[in-house]
């Protein structure tokens, strides 16, 4: 049966684990999940911080198609 | 080659995630091929898990000319986003943003892209834009990531960089991380001949620091490569092959060596290996032919037909007997 330390792996890949996994401790699974964790909210951060400061480059009449297009209102 | 690949792989996989090697010191346990199924997994992850927000600054692109998205990508985007979006941008225009950015910005962007995602970009990127980037981040020791350009780049683009790039230290480093080891064969065809002899001598140099991936890299090669790596080995003179020898004794390589050893045809180069090994204690030919022992050796068979003195001789005579 799975850990919930391999569960949560699986979750956050959206994918099965390697099988070589198993032979992880449930503390080096925890810190590998944390280590997604963190990968992916790097990502997230920097996504929000570079949509919102992109429009200041872009022209001003094209701005509204722009924001339409990222989904910004 | 499997320690080594399992260091360029807890490498990668600390890059995809955006963290040092030394992070990830609990994953030390794992095998290449867990540590390289975990990295496909981590960057389909990251790729897939902000899709639709990437695809929608992809889409916004098409509506800005060239030069804007250029500067929005170095201004606002920066390196990963730029990395992650390229593979979704109309090829044409991510050729067009591509030519219009700073090398070293697009030498940041490559540091954090996956090229298998991006190929058809890169394929349209000019070969002396290629060069420009490849040679800043050979500046920057980046081998890691030029390693994995390695797969993607056209045989011409990697033969147009080598060109360029004097350092055989960094060649080497660069091959060692290569994921397709046998397209290497086909770098290697068009690596000029005085770069073989330079390799072999960036290798060795600081007590043959360089010398164990040389040896794994010369060892996956096709047997007319190793031929040509093993036959300027040991054609050197007989200092040049006595320093090999015992940096090879030193680091334990001589399993490693064996292959390089009976890829050679040349008989100048037998007699040259012979005289060297010659004067050698019985203790390190003990410990050369406990690897030819395990591993087979031709190289072993031609070098007993040649005379040794008696103590040597005797080792050998047993060694074969096995």
């Amino acid at each position: 049966m799975k850990s919930s330390e391999l569960r949560d792996i699986e979750r956050q890949l959206g994918a099965t684990a390697p099988p070589g996994l198993a032979a992880l401790s449930a503390d080096a699974l925890k810190q590998l999940g944390d280590a997604l964790h963190d990968a992916r909210k790097a990502q997230r951060r920097q996504m929000a911080a570079a949509t919102e400061s992109s429009l200041q480059h872009v022209p001003f009449l094209l701005r509204g198609a722009v924001k339409k297009v990222l989904g910004i209102k | 080659m499997s320690a080594l690949q399992h260091r360029a792989e807890l490498e990668r996989l600390a890059r995809v995630l955006g963290t040092g090697r030394d992070r990830l010191a609990y994953l030390e346990a794992l095998d290449p091929a867990t540590l390289k199924q975990l990295r496909e997994r981590s960057t389909a992850m990251l790729y897939d898990a902000d899709r639709d927000s990437l695809q929608r600054i992809a889409s916004a692109a098409r509506l800005l000319p060239s030069a804007i998205i250029a500067l929005i990508a170095e201004k606002s985007l920066g390196p990963l986003l730029c990395a992650r979006i390229a593979g979704l941008m109309a090829v044409d225009t991510a050729v067009d943003v591509a030519k219009r950015l700073p090398t070293p910005f697009l030498a940041d962007v490559c540091v954090e892209l996956d090229p298998r995602r991006a190929k058809a970009v890169i394929d349209g990127i000019p070969v002396a834009r290629v060069v420009e980037v490849s040679l800043e981040l050979a500046r920057r020791r980046e081998y890691m990531t030029m390693g994995r350009f390695v797969d993607i780049l056209g045989i011409d683009a990697l033969a147009a960089v080598i060109a360029r790039l004097p350092d055989n230290a960094a060649l080497l480093k660069i091959s060692f991380y290569a994921e397709d080891r046998a397209r290497l064969n086909r770098v290697i065809e068009k690596l000029p001949a005085a770069r073989f002899g330079g390799i072999i001598d960036a290798a060795l140099k600081n007590d043959g620091v360089l010398w164990p991936e040389a040896l794994a890299l010369i060892g996956e090669l096709e047997p007319r490569w190793r031929r040509r790596f093993g036959e300027i080995v040991l054609t050197r003179d007989a200092a040049g092959i006595a320093r090999i020898i015992a940096v090879s004794d030193a680091q334990s390589l001589w399993p490693a060596l064996m292959p390089l050893a009976d890829a050679v045809e040349d008989e100048h180069a037998v007699a040259c290996l012979h005289a060297a090994l010659r004067e050698q204690k019985p203790a390190l030919l003990k410990r050369m032919l406990a690897a030819a022992d395990t591993h087979g050796s031709r190289m072993l068979e031609r070098l007993a037909t040649r005379e040794w003195p008696a103590a040597l001789r005797a080792l050998l005579t047993t060694a074969r007997a096995k």
